[in-house]
């Protein structure tokens, strides 16, 4: 490793001498700079050593090696900089530095990891941003130049640049120089202060990115996106963070507006969810938070009741220990605030990131463009991948969150909501939650698996991009599954592989064949009496149905097989989603434990297609305290009549859900909210 | 750098500014305070005739003027004086009067170069705002100076590496203006603080 790196050092000098040679001095006074700060920076590191000396303990060695290879990083970075300061001309070298520099950024992070490190890392750190802000502030007129380069004649550049540096940017104070300008604030350009109206449109108007969520009158040019994304990128990782943008409807909540909730529906939403109107003003709360659960909330001023999704605030404030959140939505701005109100209350996790129709560049579509984000370190939940033409790879697809009926009714779903059925997600492993468990391992992936720890070695090499990272955890969640397809698509297709399901087998990693053989693990069928159904029977291998293909691509984990059994007719969809949901009635909250054979219990979405339609139950409501197998009503029911009877009312939905196969616990929340 | 000027305008934003103000700004062509004269037609309604009709007149010119901005003047500041009101026409069929009134007031204009004190209003990656008295000032990260480094969390701010420096909402800052735009009714100005003595001058909270 040492020679490797050593090798790669002597490489850079021979380059930068060569360079040097080529070059002649021709900015004497760069260099002197140059000179001084590498003094001052000689100083700190003998500082530096003495520090990581008192740190001590048995890991010192190894802590002691990491420093220097990030040291060594951030060297290699500082000479191609000074590449790029000699004069070279080049967008290589430029990009070079902004690759080191990503690596770097992985090994301080690293290193930040240890305990006790802070001061050194900090040290470090502090080195770094010198080196990259130089950096940057040579690649702005590196570009400059090119501009100015190319309508020169070419043949007569190599000094002129020099002796015609322009003297303007030191009278305004700046380090570089307009035009171009970067962007305008209130039409005026804000490093300049040129009015847009005096300079001749020769820029594209498509360069420019309006930002209007962060100032209404504020747009800026694509090449200062670019620096101002690539400058976040360095803070966030830095911060050992990832940016994380989320959508809001069907994905963190779901809203209807008051007129098309119908009326049995509003009944139930104000029994179930501590409702009244009378309690509330202008967005307050409806339903007081209940143990973690999530609540309903009545916007009057907008008009609408809003459901967050169950572990909605939990899962934002563990993401944002880890990622930097942004709210984008399609919505318009003041529902946007005031659904990032109803998320964030304090306002911390999101401040002002918070993107609405209003603000993105394009009308039916999201992009990236406006969230100032390196597209290598932005993961996206949304729940429609249209939307993200440009970003798929980013994108977390999660499964629609259709509470309301009306959400239903908006996608042509057939299929009742969560509302009608009386259930909700499970907090406990709803899909936040396994979203959750993804994001997480996605940013440990992306800071601590192995191409991190390849990197940190190679520092030239590429960053981790949470692209791959998100593309090769996917890769493993059906890894050890080869998969048999029967009536899934006609017989006789020349190309099965085409089929988006079997492409979504293959990407999420399981071996697809045409045929049977040893091999296979499962049979994916939409029907139980085709030959390989049978042979899946004899030879006890799993019969399943596609959605478990699909279940395994939004819980991101194997799911259950025994959930997703293939049905023998034509059964009704009746389940809405693949997370776990609970039943949420307007009585007392309980736990309670599934015996296994409890007609109400145990709801595993998905699996209903085969779920036989039992028969109804009339007013189960038997509180079973404890979560041993012994049943018994520990505790007496506390609703009134009323409450039994508005459970009553929907016995048939409830039992048609529920699965045989029930495992586990189950959570049955309710209020105790007397109507 | 000419900041004695801002003492004053602190004074004169409060109101309590009394006495002669000349025109304002000094010698070397650094004016944002100036000491003009400005017509009005002033509607009065007959209730008001009386023996007080001239304070009548000069409250409502006070209230009418103080506070707004015209991108030609920049902020009326304070009226200081009412030098004539012209003789009263009756307007036809209404029966409110029309005085001409001539008076004489502070104004605020901002022009580029100039120094001022202002207070942050708000933080995020592309730069800060601030305000002094009624104009809106953006500074661009361009413009900070290149130790300051955007610090994102609950309260975002631009700090230096070793954090002694650090701008956040409420602080106050001392900028000098780079470029301004002047609408009919609004003045908005491009700062910076990226020169000597430029920068923080107060933690939020900090006495003034």
């Amino acid at each position: 490793m040492e020679s490797e790196e050593d090798a790669n050092m002597d490489d850079l000098l021979f380059q930068t001498f060569s360079a040097l040679e080529a070059n002649g001095v021709d900015s004497g006074q760069e260099e002197e700079d140059e000179e001084v700060e590498e003094e001052e920076e000689e100083e700190e590191e003998e500082e530096l050593e003495v520090e990581v000396e008192e740190l001590g303990g048995e890991d010192e060695e190894e802590f002691l090696a990491e420093v220097e290879g990030v040291e060594e990083d951030i060297e290699s970075v500082r000479e191609l900089v000074g590449k790029l300061q000699e004069g070279e001309d080049g967008d290589d070298i430029a990009a070079e530095v902004e690759e080191a520099g990503k690596s770097v950024e992985v090994g301080l992070g690293e290193l930040a990891g240890v305990e006790g490190s802070g001061s050194a890392v900090g040290k470090l750190r502090g080195r770094f941003g010198e080196v990259m802000d130089r950096f940057q502030a040579l690649k702005g007129r590196i570009a400059e130049e090119n501009v100015g380069r190319r309508s020169e004649d070419s043949l007569k550049r190599r000094r002129v640049d020099v002796a015609e540096e322009p003297t303007v940017p030191a009278e305004m104070g700046a380090g570089k120089m307009c035009p171009p300008h970067p962007g305008y604030m209130f039409d005026i350009c804000f490093r300049c202060g040129a009015e847009k109206s005096t300079i001749p449109n020769n820029e594209p108007a498509q360069d420019r990115v309006g930002l209007r969520y962060i100032h209404e009158r504020l747009e800026v040019s694509e090449l200062e996106a670019s620096r101002v994304r690539n400058a976040e990128l360095r803070r966030v990782t830095g911060k050992q963070k990832l940016l994380l943008v989320v959508d809001l409807d069907h994905t963190m909540l779901n809203s209807a507006r008051f007129t098309e909730v119908p009326l049995e529906e509003r009944t139930y939403l104000s029994t179930a969810y501590h409702g009244s109107n009378s309690n509330n003003i202008n967005g307050a709360c409806v339903g007081q938070q209940q143990g973690n659960m999530s609540s309903l909330h009545q916007l009057t001023s907008l008009g609408m009741w809003t459901k967050l999704r169950p572990f909605a605030h939990r899962f934002l404030e563990e993401a944002s220990k880890l990622y930097e959140m942004y709210v984008y939505t399609m919505g318009e701005r003041a529902y946007a605030w005031a659904m990032a109100k109803l998320l964030d209350p304090t306002g911390q996790l999101f401040g002002d990131r918070i993107i609405s129709q209003t603000d993105s560049t394009k009308r039916h579509t999201k992009d990236l463009d406006v969230v100032l984000g390196s597209e290598s370190a932005v993961v996206i939940l949304d729940d429609t991948e249209a939307v993200w033409p440009n970003h798929r790879s980013n994108l977390i697809l999660m499964e629609r969150y259709h509470f309301f009926t009306s959400s239903c009714n908006q996608f042509r779903l057939r299929t009742p909501s969560l509302a009608q059925l009386h259930r909700d997600e499970s907090e406990i492993d709803g899909t936040l939650a396994n979203t959750l468990r993804t994001l997480k391992e996605i940013h440990h992936e992306f800071f601590n698996g192995q191409r991190g720890k390849i990197m940190k070695r190679r520092p030239l090499q590429e960053s981790p991009d949470v692209r791959e990272v998100i593309r090769s955890i996917r890769a493993k969640l059906l890894a050890d599954c080869s998969i048999v397809f029967s009536r899934v698509f006609p017989t006789g297709v020349k190309h099965p592989e085409f089929h988006p399901l079997w492409q979504l087998a293959v990407e999420l990693g399981a071996r697809c064949r045409t045929s049977c053989d040893r091999s296979t693990t499962h049979v994916v069928a939409l029907d139980r009496g085709t030959d390989k159904a049978r042979w899946a029977k004899q030879h006890g291998i799993f019969l399943v149905h596609p959605r478990w293909v699909e279940a395994a691509s939004y819980q991101w984990c194997r799911p259950h097989e025994g959930d997703y059994p293939v049905s023998d007719g034509s059964s009704a969809q009746t389940v809405t989603t693949f997370s776990r949901n609970i039943l949420v009635e307007p009585v007392v909250i309980e736990i309670r434990s599934n015996a296994g054979d409890d007609p109400l219990g145990e709801v595993v979405s998905g699996s209903a297609e085969v779920a036989p339609v039992v028969a109804p139950v009339i007013a189960p409501v038997v509180d079973l305290g404890s979560d041993k197998s012994e049943a018994g009503p520990l505790l007496e029911m506390k609703s009134d009549k009323e409450n039994i009877a508005s459970t009553a009312e929907n016995p048939n939905q409830d039992s048609g859900l529920s699965s045989p196969d029930s495992a586990g616990e189950d959570i049955l929340i309710t209020s105790g909210l007397e109507i | 750098m000419r900041i004695a000027i801002l003492g004053c305008a602190y004074a004169v934003f409060r109101g309590d500014w009394v006495g002669s103000f000349s025109a304002g700004g000094t010698e070397n062509g650094s004016k944002m305070f100036f000491h003009i004269y400005l017509d009005r037609n002033m509607q009065l309604h007959p209730r008001h005739f009386g023996p007080h009709l001239r304070d009548k007149l000069i409250a409502k010119l006070i209230q009418d003027v103080e506070g707004t901005c015209s991108g030609r003047h920049g902020f009326v500041v304070a009226v200081t004086a009412v030098e004539t009101i012209g003789s009263g026409l009756i307007r036809d069929g209404t029966g409110f009067v029309t005085f001409p009134v001539k008076y004489q007031c502070v104004v605020f204009r901002p022009f580029k170069g100039e120094i001022l004190e202002s207070v942050v209003t708000m933080v995020n990656k592309m730069g800060f705002f601030a305000e002094a008295g009624p104009v809106q000032i953006f500074v661009s990260n361009h413009l900070i100076p290149d130790d300051m480094v955007f610090q994102s969390g609950d309260v975002p701010s631009y700090e230096t590496s070793d954090g002694s420096v650090r701008i956040q909402k409420d602080s106050e800052v001392r900028l000098k203006i780079v470029g301004t735009r002047v609408d009919a009714t609004e003045i908005f100005c491009i700062g910076t603080i990226k020169d000597d003595f430029l920068g923080l001058i107060g933690d939020p909270g900090g006495a003034t």
